[in-house]
């Protein structure tokens, strides 16, 4: 009775142990400019523009998407230009590519970023302590497709390059 | 990836460990198989398994030893872990996450107390902190392990090498390689 007890342990625990063995954290960058607005910068001079988030495109992640089990970190690289006067802007999400107010519409994801008059560099580190919404944002993720929105203050701003950095989770 | 002068150095301190193993059983005899308490600092290296935003890094803490039989004998360790940041395609950089972990080990020793060689296997807590939104959240963890431990002097020095999981969601975890080198001292 003893030997059994200790076997059915030792089995429940290598199953545990075995299940969290077989998975692999991954890292997948997208170039939203290039994938998601066909190469030409995302321009807020009207308010605000969007690109569409495919991360299926990516070959590797769509053989992982079935299989993640936890969205690690999201962060963003950003070259962001100025019309010549110091703005703000804000990045938001949403399943809907079509919003017509994303301000209020959508999910915010980082808020009231400032951009100087000649510009800034955003890096992944900045970005990732910017991020609220991460909830929802996971979700957004597993499902592999979803829309970015950016929203400018006054002035408008000119993203040259943005890069989406996600890192998953994948039970094999 | 370990480096090949990384490798040699493993591979070096092993040798060493091993000769001095032969040459000094019978002061080890002296201090672990009369022993049953000890206490010593760790420290070494970690190698990330399967996670793509860390890089190898270092391990380091405090290890206690209590001898409950001449075969097994429990181990509270504290250990931290730091890893280098991983890299972006245009360069940036990815901050690693970051480990402090509270165990306890039984290691199992086949030739009794005053043998060196060892096996192990633990359960603990650590609190994992992942930069970002995910923050900072307390995880289960478990290692695997083998070990060395040789009596230089009034000291005991003990190189292992083990196998770290931590569990960070369902059939989700973090692995780390730590190959670290002790010196414990043993209450008599």
């Amino acid at each position: 009775m003893r030997s059994l007890r200790i076997s059915t342990t030792m089995v429940l625990g290598t199953a545990l142990l075995t299940g969290c063995l077989v998975s692999d954290t991954q890292v997948f960058e997208y170039d939203v400019i290039r994938n998601g607005n066909f190469g030409q910068p995302l321009d807020t001079t009207a308010g605000f523009d969007s690109a569409l988030i495919e991360l299926n495109r990516i070959a590797a992640f769509e053989e992982s998407q079935g299989d993640i089990k936890l969205v690690d970190r999201v962060g963003f690289e950003a070259t962001i230009a100025t019309a010549g006067a110091a703005s703000t802007v804000s990045l938001y999400f949403s399943e809907s590519p079509d919003l017509t107010d994303p301000a209020q519409e959508a999910t915010p994801l980082a808020m009231d970023l400032p951009v100087p008059t000649n510009g800034r560099i955003l890096t992944y580190e900045e970005s990732e302590a910017l991020l609220v919404n991460f909830g929802p944002l996971q979700a957004a993720i597993e499902n592999g497709e979803f829309t970015l929105y950016v929203v400018s203050g006054t002035g408008g701003v000119q993203f040259t390059a943005l890069n989406m950095v996600v890192t998953i989770t994948v039970g094999l | 990836m370990i480096g090949r002068s990384q490798r040699q150095t493993i591979a070096a301190a092993f040798a060493l460990l091993l000769g001095l193993s032969l040459i000094s059983s019978d002061v080890q005899a002296s201090i672990m198989g009369l022993a049953r308490y000890g206490v010593g600092p760790v420290g070494g290296y970690n190698l990330p398994v399967g996670q793509a935003d860390a890089e190898p890094g270092t391990t380091f803490g405090m290890r206690g030893r209590y001898s409950i039989t001449p075969h097994l004998i429990m181990e509270p360790a504290l250990e931290l872990l730091r890893n280098g940041s991983a890299s972006t395609v245009t360069g940036g950089s990815i901050p690693a996450p970051s480990i402090n972990s509270f165990g306890l080990n039984a290691l199992i020793t086949p030739g009794g107390r005053s043998k060196s060689v060892y096996f192990t296997l633990g359960l603990g807590l650590a609190s994992l902190d992942v930069p970002g939104a995910l923050g900072s959240s307390r995880e289960l963890t478990y290692n695997v392990g083998v070990g060395l431990e040789v009596g230089v002097g009034p000291i005991a020095l003990d190189l292992s090498p083990r196998f770290l999981v931590v569990r960070t969601a369902d059939g989700a975890s973090r692995k780390h390689l730590t190959v670290v080198l002790g010196a414990n001292y043993y209450f008599r």
